[in-house]
């Protein structure tokens, strides 16, 4: 290592520490408290009361079903898009950047009141959970569009394109042999992504009054104090363990057909 | 036989127009280049042939049929690009298949194919690998066996070199000619480098500005310019403004100088025309020993190899190039005093008013010799 890397080092590890004691503090101060069993006793008694609750498997399956929906809508409607954009409009890019930013200006409450001013339609929709998969798309839209601008900005759409219908593919074996296997980083990143964020949304389903898994965690932090602490954690983990996957991917540490 | 037939393809992007009436006609296994400076139209020409743009006006025959408005996927043409254009998430053997399964082909026939076109660019080891595996020249081979993998009717080359080192270039190309050869497969090739048109090609067809600027085999592209575009874009040449002193005799003033021009013939008295030396028809001998042609001076000498490129000041402004023997050139030490002179029919003259000879060629259909 030489001595300017060095001395760069010397300066980064105190600030390392501060945010590393900013984050670790607070969830180590939760672990503990999920930990307490009132007076002086620690144990798991507030985990095995959590797991032991059929409702809160209820919210997390919802909640888990709802992220593939979104997954599953949010692609449909994206992949043709910002293929599109970038084979036949590029020059339309700054539009979509713009558009795929909209979601941060809007705060969720004016989203949601327009939205239920909005929207009507059959009662599978609107009267089910299946409704929050509108507000979800629009939320993890930002993420969505950029890793899959940035997977397609990889490839060289067009010329792969081209290569593909002067070898006499139509638009289906295209986007299915050519496209979409070259995108399974992005792809996942997009996946991984919406689930975390779909995982951890309260605004929307409360204020929809669905008892998606963070409503009931908030539920549960208004009865049972440990207990909301024990599944702030689970939460956490589970939001980790979909950054993990981001990351692994994103870094190309997993090797998908060949394609980086 | 005419196999495919261009005939007054136009095209136009934005009310600029780049592509004028062009009209070729390329026979079966023939190897055309289309050889031009970048925006000339070369490249638009080829998508056009592929399917990939649509002219504004003309058509395209293969085998007599119009093609004109048919998709590129129904064109069965292979295409090379410039730019790497093998899928990313395919070994070298599933991109040479991926023609053959799209027409659905028997799997073990698309194999056997896909091998044997890996084998015959050279690439039968590196079947399984992926495209990020293999350097720039192997996936252009790749991608050439893919082309060629789907029997095209015509072989589609879009400057497929640029992207290359010289070295990988060369061998390439001349790779790319004798697979031509063997498989006998119709070629477009374009391409801007010169060297590279003229040392594979059947014919070339030189363009500038949308328009077919001279087609021909190689040797006369090079030797028998028709218009000064090509003189000054193939190859390297001294230019001068002249004037015919005698059409019967062939005699042109050069410098204020009367010098013999075998090509001036038959040209009117008075004419103004370009007068082009190439580097290796000039002979350069010491002064006093050789009073035709012009008196100048040793500018510069660079020695190259086998030859030793002369810089001969013959004016002010005027400078003529010459290619001499090591050997002799070492008596020509810059600013010595010499004499340049050249083979009769050696020099090249052009008129310089267009009209005098093979005036508005750009609407004529170009047929092949054969």
């Amino acid at each position: 290592m030489s001595a300017g890397r060095r001395r760069a080092w010397g300066g980064g590890i105190p600030f390392l520490i501060v945010v590393g004691l900013y984050f670790a503090v607070p969830l180590i101060a939760t672990g503990l408290f999920s930990l307490w069993e009132g007076g002086s006793r620690y144990g798991p008694a507030a985990y095995i009361a959590v797991v032991q609750q059929a409702p809160l498997w209820a919210s997390l399956f919802l909640s888990f079903r709802l992220a593939l929906e979104t997954i599953l809508v949010g692609l449909v409607i994206l992949v043709p898009a910002v293929f599109w954009m970038h084979l036949r409009t590029p020059r339309l890019k700054p539009v979509f950047d713009f558009i795929s930013v909209l979601p941060f200006v809007v705060p969720p409450v004016v989203l949601v009141a327009g939205m239920t001013a909005l929207y009507t339609g059959p009662d599978w929709l609107v009267s089910t959970p299946n409704y929050l998969v509108i507000p979800y798309v629009i939320l993890a839209l930002p993420y969505t569009y950029r890793a899959l601008d940035v997977g397609l900005r990889a490839l060289d759409v067009r010329t792969l394109t081209e290569a593909a219908q002067n070898l006499g593919a139509g638009w289906g074996m295209l986007v299915f042999r050519v496209v979409i296997p070259n995108l399974t980083t992005a792809l996942i990143g997009a996946a991984l992504l919406t689930i975390a964020i779909v995982m951890g949304e309260f605004t929307f389903a409360n204020i929809l009054l669905f008892n998606t898994f963070a409503v009931y965690i908030n539920y549960i932090g208004g009865t049972a104090a440990t207990q909301a602490a024990a599944l702030t954690l689970l939460s956490f983990v589970i939001t980790w363990l979909a950054m993990t996957g981001v990351l692994l991917t994103g870094r190309g540490q997993v090797q998908i057909g060949g394609a980086r | 036989m005419t196999h495919l037939r261009i005939e007054h393809v136009a095209k136009q992007y934005g009310g600029r127009t780049v592509l004028h009436d062009i009209s070729l006609a390329l026979p079966r296994g023939e190897f055309l280049s289309l050889l031009g400076p970048s925006g000339c139209g070369k490249t638009t020409l080829l998508r056009i042939v592929a399917g990939f743009e649509l002219p504004d006006a003309g058509r395209l025959l293969l085998e007599e049929r119009d093609i004109t408005a048919l998709a590129p996927r129904q064109r069965q043409m292979g295409m090379v690009f410039q730019a790497y254009s093998l899928f990313p998430n395919m070994t070298a053997l599933d991109n040479v298949r991926f023609g053959l399964r799209v027409r659905q082909l028997d799997p073990a026939e698309q194999q056997r194919r896909a091998r044997e076109m890996l084998d015959l660019v050279g690439l039968g080891d590196h079947m399984g690998k992926f495209p990020h595996q293999l350097s720039g020249g192997q996936q252009q081979r790749v991608a050439l066996a893919r082309a060629l993998a789907i029997r095209p009717a015509l072989l589609l080359l879009d400057e497929p070199l640029s992207a290359l080192d010289a070295k990988v270039r060369v061998q390439l190309r001349d790779e790319i000619r004798r697979i031509q050869q063997d498989t006998g497969v119709t070629t477009i090739f374009v391409t801007h480098d010169q060297e590279e048109a003229l040392s594979v090609s059947d014919r070339v067809v030189v363009m500038n500005q949308g328009r077919l600027a001279q087609v021909g085999d190689p040797s006369a592209i090079y030797a028998e310019p028709e218009n000064i575009f090509v003189a000054r874009f193939v190859g390297q040449a001294a230019e001068f403004s002249g004037r015919v002193l005698d059409g019967a005799a062939g005699i042109v003033e050069v410098m204020g100088r009367p010098v013999r021009a075998a090509r001036a013939r038959g040209l009117p008295e008075g004419a103004s025309v370009h007068f082009l030396l190439r580097p290796e028809s000039v002979r350069v001998a010491a002064a006093g020993e050789d009073a035709s042609g012009l008196p100048g001076t040793v500018r510069a000498r660079t020695f190259t190899g086998a030859h030793t490129r002369l810089e001969v000041g013959v004016g002010p402004d005027a400078v003529v190039l010459a290619l001499v023997p090591a050997v002799e050139a070492e008596e020509l030490p810059p600013g010595a005093a010499v004499h340049v002179s050249w083979a009769e029919d050696a020099a090249r003259v052009l008129p310089a008013e267009p009209g005098l000879i093979g005036a508005a060629r750009e609407t004529q259909t170009v047929e092949p010799v054969a």
